[in-house]
C-alpha cells in the first residue's frame, strides 16, 4: 500500500515548475528524496503536507486527499524540515505540552526516553539551544507520538558535520527499531544511502529516477579500460559518460550486464570494474539530464 | 471548522503574549492617571498622546510578533505541521489577536470614559469623541493584521503602519475641526450626535469587512510557505 502517492501533479510558480510527475511513497519503507537546492523536494513535500495546492494532478496521504483532508491527514504525520524552528522564547517541556495536548497518541515515556538518548534538558528554553539541538528537540516531538508517516525535509542542512552524523545515526537507531513510513529528502546522498530503501533523483522539477535503492546502485558501474588506439568516438550500449584521455578512459553505465561486460572485452581491455556511490549516481543521473538527454 | 485547534493556537498567542498585555496595560493605567491628575493642559494633552500611542504601538506590536515573526523565525511550518488547514489557522490569528487587543483596548477605553466622567472641570461631550478616535485605533489595528495576514511582508506592514498612522492623525483633526459634529466637544451635558452613531457604525462594519476580506484571501491561497 502507499502512504504517499502523487499522481500527475503539477505545479507552476514563477521562476520553477514542478512537471507532471508520479511518485509514491510506500508503507514501511524509508524513501530518500535526493536533489540539489531548488530541485523541487521541499515543493513535492508541502503538495504532500497541504501546504501547496498542485495546478493539476492528485495526491493521497495515508487514504486521505490532500489538500482537502490534511486535518486528518496531518493527525498521523510528524513533519520535521530544515526551516521549522520551535518557539525560542518557550522551553522544550512547554512544546511537549503543547504537542501532548493535540495528540493522543502521546507517548510521555518515549519523550523521556528520547530526552536522555538526545542529551536535550525538558526545562531549558529553546533559544539556549544549539541548532543540533534544536533539531533533535524537533525530532523527538514527533517521535514521541508515534505517527505512521515521518516526513523529514532536510532535516540535516546546516548542521556541521558532527551534528549531523549525530543527528542521523540517533535519528535511524531509534527508527529502525520500529516499523516506519518515512519520507526523507535531502541534498547529502550520504545521509540518504544510510537509510533509505528507496530512492528518488529530482532536478530541475522533473522526477529523474524513483527505484529501490539496492536493485538501483546494482545497476550502475564504472568501468576503466584502455583502448588500443585512442578513441575519436566512444560507442557502447547503455554507456552514461566517458572521461578520460588518450587510450585511458572511465566509462559509466547503466544498467551494467555480463553481457556487456563480455562485449567490452572484446573491444578493449578491461582494468578494473566498480560499484558507484549514491553520490556519483545522482552527479551521473543530473549531468546528463542537464545535457538533454533525459528530456 | 476545527474549533480545538482554533482555540489551541489562540491559547498559545495568549500565553507568547501575556507579558506584552501586561506591559501595555500598565503604561496606559499610567497615561489614565496622568489624564485623571492632570492640572495642567500640558500634562492632560501628554496624557492623552501617551494613551493613544500606547494603543496604537500595542497594535503594532503584536501584528508584527504574531504574524510576521512567525513567518521570519520559521515558527510558521511547526504551526502549520499541525492538524490544521489555512483557513484555521487564519481564523486562530484573527481571533487571538482580536482577544489580545480588545482586552487592553476595552480597559483603556473604559478607563478614558471614567475620566472624562468624573474629572471636573472635563465636559462629557468628550465622550464621543474619545469613543470614535478609539474606534479608529481598533480600525487601523484590523488594517495591519489583515495587510500582515494576506502580504505575509514585513514591508507591506510597515506600509499599513504608516497609512493607519496618517489616517488617525487626519481623523483626529477632521473630527474636531471639520465634522458635523466638532462643535460638540465642549458641550456639559452627553449628547450623542446622530454622526457620531453613524461613524462608529462605519468603523465597525470596515473592521468586519477588512477581516472578513482577510479570511476570504487566505481561503483563496494555493501555497502557504
Amino acid at each position: 500500500m502507499n502512504a504517499i502517492q502523487y499522481e500527475g501533479v503539477y505545479k507552476r510558480y514563477p521562476n520553477f515548475t514542478l512537471e507532471s510527475l508520479d511518485f509514491t511513497v510506500q508503507e514501511g519503507q524509508i524513501t530518500g528524496l535526493i536533489g540539489p537546492n531548488g530541485a523541487g523536494k521541499s515543493t513535492l513535500i508541502r503538495i504532500a503536507m497541504g501546504l501547496v495546492r498542485p495546478d493539476a494532478g492528485k495526491v493521497h496521504v495515508l487514504g486521505h486527499h490532500m489538500p482537502d483532508a490534511q486535518v486528518l491527514a496531518k493527525q498521523e504525520i510528524g513533519y520535521v524540515s530544515e526551516d521549522l524552528r520551535l518557539y525560542g522564547n518557550a522551553t522544550l517541556q512547554w512544546h511537549m505540552d503543547f504537542i501532548s495536548s493535540i495528540y493522543s497518541g502521546w507517548d510521555a515515556q518515549r519523550a523521556q526516553d528520547l530526552m536522555k538518548r538526545f542529551d536535550i534538558k525538558a526545562e531549558q528554553n529553546l533559544k539556549g539551544f544549539s541548532h543540533g539541538q534544536r533539531v533533535k528537540a524537533s525530532i523527538l516531538l514527533v517521535l514521541a507520538r508515534r505517527p505512521k508517516l515521518l516526513i523529514f525535509d532536510e532535516p540535516t542542512t546546516g548542521l556541521d558535520p558532527i551534528a549531523r552524523h549525530e543527528v542521523v545515526s540517533e535519528m535511524m537507531e531509534v527508527l529502525l527499531q520500529e516499523d516506519r513510513t518515512i519520507l526523507f529528502s535531502s541534498q547529502n546522498t550520504q545521509d540518504v544511502e544510510q537509510v533509505a530503501d528507496r530512492i528518488g533523483f529530482i532536478d530541475s522539477g522533473h522526477l529523474l529516477a524513483d527505484e529501490e535503492k539496492d536493485t538501483y546502485l546494482e545497476r550502475w558501474r564504472r568501468v576503466h579500460v584502455t583502448f588500443p588506439s585512442e578513441p575519436h568516438q566512444i560507442d557502447f550500449p547503455n554507456l552514461v559518460s566517458a572521461s578520460g584521455s588518450g587510450r585511458l578512459r572511465t566509462l559509466i553505465f547503466n544498467p551494467f550486464s555480463e553481457e556487456l561486460l563480455s562485449l567490452l572485452r572484446d573491444r578493449v581491455s578491461v582494468t578494473q570494474v566498480e560499484t558507484l556511490s549514491l553520490e556519483e549516481i545522482f552527479r551521473a543521473e543530473v549531468t546528463r539530464f542537464r545535457q538533454g538527454v533525459l528530456v | 471548522m476545527n474549533r480545538f485547534m482554533i482555540r489551541k493556537l489562540v491559547v498559545k498567542d495568549w500565553y507568547f503574549h501575556r507579558g506584552i498585555i501586561l506591559t501595555y496595560l500598565l503604561a496606559g493605567l499610567i497615561s489614565l492617571s496622568l489624564l485623571f491628575f492632570a492640572q495642567s493642559d500640558a500634562l492632560f494633552y501628554l496624557g492623552s498622546i501617551l494613551l493613544f500611542t500606547v494603543l496604537i504601538a500595542l497594535g503594532i506590536h503584536l501584528a508584527m510578533s504574531t504574524v510576521i515573526n512567525e513567518r521570519k523565525e520559521k515558527t510558521l511550518p511547526f504551526i502549520l505541521s499541525l492538524p490544521i488547514t489555512i483557513q484555521e489557522y487564519t481564523s486562530g490569528k484573527i481571533v487571538a489577536n482580536m482577544l489580545i487587543f480588545l482586552v487592553p483596548w476595552f480597559c483603556l477605553l473604559s478607563g478614558t470614559v471614567f475620566v472624562v466622567a468624573t474629572k471636573p472641570g472635563l465636559p462629557l461631550g468628550l465622550i464621543p469623541f474619545v469613543v470614535l478616535l478609539l474606534g479608529e485605533i481598533l480600525l487601523g489595528y484590523c488594517l495591519i493584521l489583515a495587510l500582515a495576514l494576506v502580504s505575509e511582508s514585513e514591508g507591506w506592514t510597515i506600509f499599513g503602519i504608516v497609512l493607519t498612522n496618517i489616517g488617525f492623525n487626519l481623523f483626529l483633526y477632521y473630527l474636531f475641526n471639520a465634522s458635523p459634529m466638532a462643535g460638540t466637544a465642549k458641550n456639559e451635558t452627553l449628547i450623542i450626535p446622530p454622526f457620531a452613531w453613524l461613524l462608529a457604525m462605519a468603523e465597525g462594519l470596515a473592521a468586519v469587512v477588512l477581516l472578513g476580506l482577510t479570511y476570504r484571501i487566505q481561503a483563496q491561497k494555493t501555497h502557504f510557505l
